[in-house]
């Protein structure tokens, strides 16, 4: 009883009141040199009418925690990482190896695996400073994400997600990728990478294939252009399956993607009776342009696509390095199946 | 040695009767010749219903001619009179509300006739336990009263009532009352044990009892369900439970209880099971959040920002700008005010106690938000709290949860959610452990009691209820319902 009460009296739990504290909400990394990398922060100061204003922090140092320290010294409060929402890397940085500084964000624990991870094309300090918002850089950023994931070509992407395809023996990560274009931050691409390091890029615009052979995609959009018509769906939804026949040395791997959509525009003849030459159309056009995605990550001898995982699930001869030798040359298809489901009412 | 003598000894008893009681105040003595004899009329002027006495007795005293006393008892129209010749008893039984003739040599005894003055209050509509549908009665504080109000309903020879009397000054009477063939024995006989067990001097009001004979009186929890109103009184009954009525109370106690039924309203059982069931989760979780919502709102404006999501932490954030003291303090205080506030409205006058509430609900609230005391948000929350405390039909257990609140927010203020956390399992492990009656107090929850849920949480269509809550173990589980009705 003695000691349960000298506990109660001794112990308190330490306070982060929500006024006596700075929450960042975005963090960026650039590479300055060798072993100095330069680490900005905001950190959002509500004023009155719910206004938003950043206060952006920025100093070099050689870990993430000296950084800390120096930027602590130049704030007014205490800066805690609770609410982070984004964490940027340039580059640079990502072509070194991510793994040093993604580790920190793993191991705190007030840190969500709901945090986005982005490369920044060329600096993230200017990338950070490059936005003009009234609701916080944070929120846009991560609404930005948020509404691509949801309705866009940006697969499902976190922290949680990326630092899983890290640890994976089997696939490798990608991220998103932000640069500065006409002077604001926008969604550019996205970034492959080998293990940690960046290698690749892929254009966000034409990333839809990427999302489509990745997940399930449940409102998504595709568009289709060829010398007579212009279509766009959407309303996709598209269920994936990846299937292994053991065929022949290295095997063989198919993907199945079922396709539904709603035509939302269309420049050619009467619809109704183009639906098969339409749906014809968008399945050459997917398959094919899937085929060519997949020889790139072959080529590149990257796995984001967890072909490998497919493999090793379904085959009972699976052997890594064996997989490793065959893959660039592995007989991979991509077959898909449309189906349009509507046509819309014109008036 | 001669006849005259017991006479002369009661003559001289008579003397020193008259002697003390002429220095008792409101002592009132009248004498009149007759027949030789002196007749003595004597009463205590407080204790004696006047009316009676002049509309039946003084006319027929001074009209009528009697030998003896016997003859006088004829006459007059009341049955509980008594005779006796021992004048030590008259004193005890003139404060009573007892009138005493004496006839002097003619018969020397005393003639006792009960004119209790009754000041009793009517009938009148429940106050607390208000139900827009249904009856509109509610006990009154005469014991009397409420038992006929009872039997009203359970007009069965089964009704048992047992009385007794507790409280070495006050001698109050308290009954117990049961259903033979339905309510257990065991039950019965622990409420009159603990009743008789019970060593008080005074027991003005049935909270008395109910706090004496709880099965932890350490506990803030009321472990004895009050009601005012007979409807609940004979439904209980019917259930096999036991009630426990005191004279001078409008409140019967209602025994084994759960927690569950302090929160059930007794207009549920008037209104469609749905719409019934419907409001009975509102005010459980009514009162979940009432007693949670000011320690979590402390706890994460402390110690876990982290958790707030990112829409509203504009608006927490903004509204705790100008307030210089810690969420805990800050709380503390605005939960004190309102419980100043919920105290003078309970201490003054109707009328006045609404004004009390404009004033500190509107002027004092307002206020406080621009002098930048408090945070607009954190008055929204406790207003809300104190609001939800309301909704428990139960004024004690209403109070409880008023009172629960305040470690819970000391203790969320100091440690945050872990601490808010055992504190709840300690409230918890306090539920579990507690008793009404010898029955667990947590049912149907622990013991986990399927068939006694159909009127728990929720309350089932009544053909759906055939059987007695197990919880109280009644002697005869099986409700007589009639199944051809639901063919």
């Amino acid at each position: 009883m003695f000691v349960i009460v000298s506990l109660l009296f001794n112990y308190q739990m330490p306070a982060k009141v929500i006024d006596r504290i700075q929450m960042i909400t975005v963090v960026g990394y650039d590479a300055i040199d060798q072993n100095k990398i330069q680490e900005t922060v905001v950190s959002p100061k509500y004023q009155q009418e719910a206004q938003v204003e950043d206060f952006i922090y920025s100093d070099t140092a050689a870990t993430v925690y000296e950084n800390r320290v120096n930027l602590n010294a130049k704030a007014t409060e205490r800066l805690l990482n609770g609410k982070l929402q984004i964490a940027f890397y340039d580059r640079e940085l990502a072509e070194q190896g991510v793994e040093d500084f993604i580790e920190y964000l793993t191991r705190d624990p007030s840190i969500g695996g709901t945090l986005n991870l982005a490369v920044a094309e060329e600096s993230a300090h200017a990338l950070i400073n490059s936005v003009k918002t009234g609701k916080g850089r944070g929120v846009f950023f991560n609404d930005l994400f948020d509404h691509n994931i949801r309705h866009g070509n940006l697969p499902q992407t976190n922290l949680k997600e990326f630092q899983s395809a890290l640890m994976s023996e089997t696939c490798d990560p990608f991220l998103p990728m932000l640069s500065v274009e006409d002077e604001s931050a926008a969604l550019t691409a996205i970034a492959l990478f080998d293990d940690d390091k960046y290698v690749d890029k892929l254009p966000i615009n034409k990333a839809d294939v990427f999302k489509l052979l990745y997940q399930n995609v449940s409102d998504g959009n595709y568009q289709f252009k060829n010398d007579k018509y212009i279509v766009a769906l959407e309303n996709v939804e598209s269920d994936k399956d990846v299937v292994f026949e053991p065929t022949g040395g290295s095997g063989e791997v198919t993907f199945n993607v079922k396709l539904r959509g709603v035509v939302r525009e269309y420049t050619g003849k009467e619809i109704i009776n183009q639906l098969t030459a339409i749906e014809k159309d968008i399945k050459q056009d997917i398959e094919q342009r899937g085929e060519n995605l997949i020889s790139r990550l072959q080529e590149l001898d990257i796995d984001p696509l967890d072909i490998e995982g497919a493999v090793k699930s379904s085959n009972r001869n699976y052997n890594k390095e064996q997989f490793k030798s065959t893959y660039s040359e592995m007989p991979i298809n991509v077959n898909v199946s449309v189906k349009i489901t509507g046509t819309g009412t014109r008036r | 040695m001669n006849k005259k003598a017991p006479q002369k000894k009661a003559q001289r008893d008579f003397d020193k009767l008259l002697k003390t009681l002429k220095n008792k105040d409101g002592f009132i003595h009248y004498h009149h010749e007759h027949n030789q004899d002196t007749m003595h009329l004597g009463y205590l002027k407080t204790a004696v219903d006047p009316e009676k006495l002049e509309k039946y007795i003084l006319p027929r005293v001074q009209e009528y001619i009697y030998n003896d006393l016997n003859e006088l008892d004829q006459f007059i129209p009341f049955t509980k009179t008594e005779l006796t010749n021992d004048a030590s008893e008259i004193p005890e039984k003139l404060v009573k509300g007892f009138t005493f003739i004496y006839m002097g040599n003619a018969s020397p005894s005393y003639l006792l006739i009960p004119l209790p003055l009754d000041e009793k209050r009517n009938v009148s509509i429940p106050e607390i336990e208000f139900s827009v549908v249904g009856p509109k009665e509610a006990f009154v504080e005469d014991i009397d009263t409420n038992l006929n109000l009872i039997r009203k309903r359970l007009a069965i020879p089964e009704l048992n009532i047992k009385k007794l009397k507790v409280g070495t000054i006050t001698k109050t009477e308290v009954a117990v009352l049961s259903i033979d063939g339905i309510a257990d024995e065991e039950n019965v006989n622990t409420a009159v044990q603990r009743i008789k067990n019970v060593d008080i001097d005074q027991v003005i009001d049935s909270s008395f009892i109910q706090q004496t004979i709880a099965d932890n009186q350490n506990s803030p929890f009321p472990q004895l369900l009050d009601t005012e109103r007979p409807d609940r009184v004979a439904a209980v009954l019917a259930e096999g439970k036991i009630v426990i009525s005191v004279d001078g109370s409008p409140h019967a106690l209602i025994a084994p209880t759960t927690l569950i039924e302090f929160f059930s309203a007794f207009e549920d059982y008037f209104l469609n099971w749905m719409t019934a069931s419907a409001f009975r989760l509102i005010r459980l979780v009514a009162v979940f959040f009432s007693i949670l919502i000011t320690p979590l709102y402390v706890a994460v404006m402390t110690h876990h920002f982290e958790i707030i999501p990112q829409a509203m932490l504009i608006t927490l954030v903004h509204s705790r700008m100008q307030v210089p003291f810690p969420p805990l303090l800050e709380a503390l205080i605005l939960e004190f005010t309102i419980e100043l506030l919920r105290e003078a409205g309970a201490r003054l006058p109707t009328k006045i106690g609404q004004t009390i509430g404009i004033v500190g609900g509107i002027v004092i609230g307002t206020a406080a938000v621009e002098a930048g005391m408090t945070s607009n948000v954190l008055l929204i929350v406790v207003a809300l709290a104190a609001l939800g405390s309301f909704t428990t039909p139960v004024y004690k257990m209403s109070n409880t949860i008023r009172l629960i609140r305040f470690p819970l927010l000391i203790v969320a203020g100091v440690y945050g959610m872990i601490g808010l956390a055992i504190a709840i399992a300690y409230i918890m492990v306090h539920l579990l452990r507690l008793r009404s009656l010898g029955r667990p107090f947590f049912a149907p929850i622990f013991p986990f009691r399927l068939q006694d849920f159909k009127d728990a949480l929720i309350r089932l269509p009544f053909n759906m209820q055939n059987k007695r809550p197990f919880q109280v173990r009644p002697s005869k589980v099986k409700r007589p319902i009639d199944k051809e009705q639901n063919k």
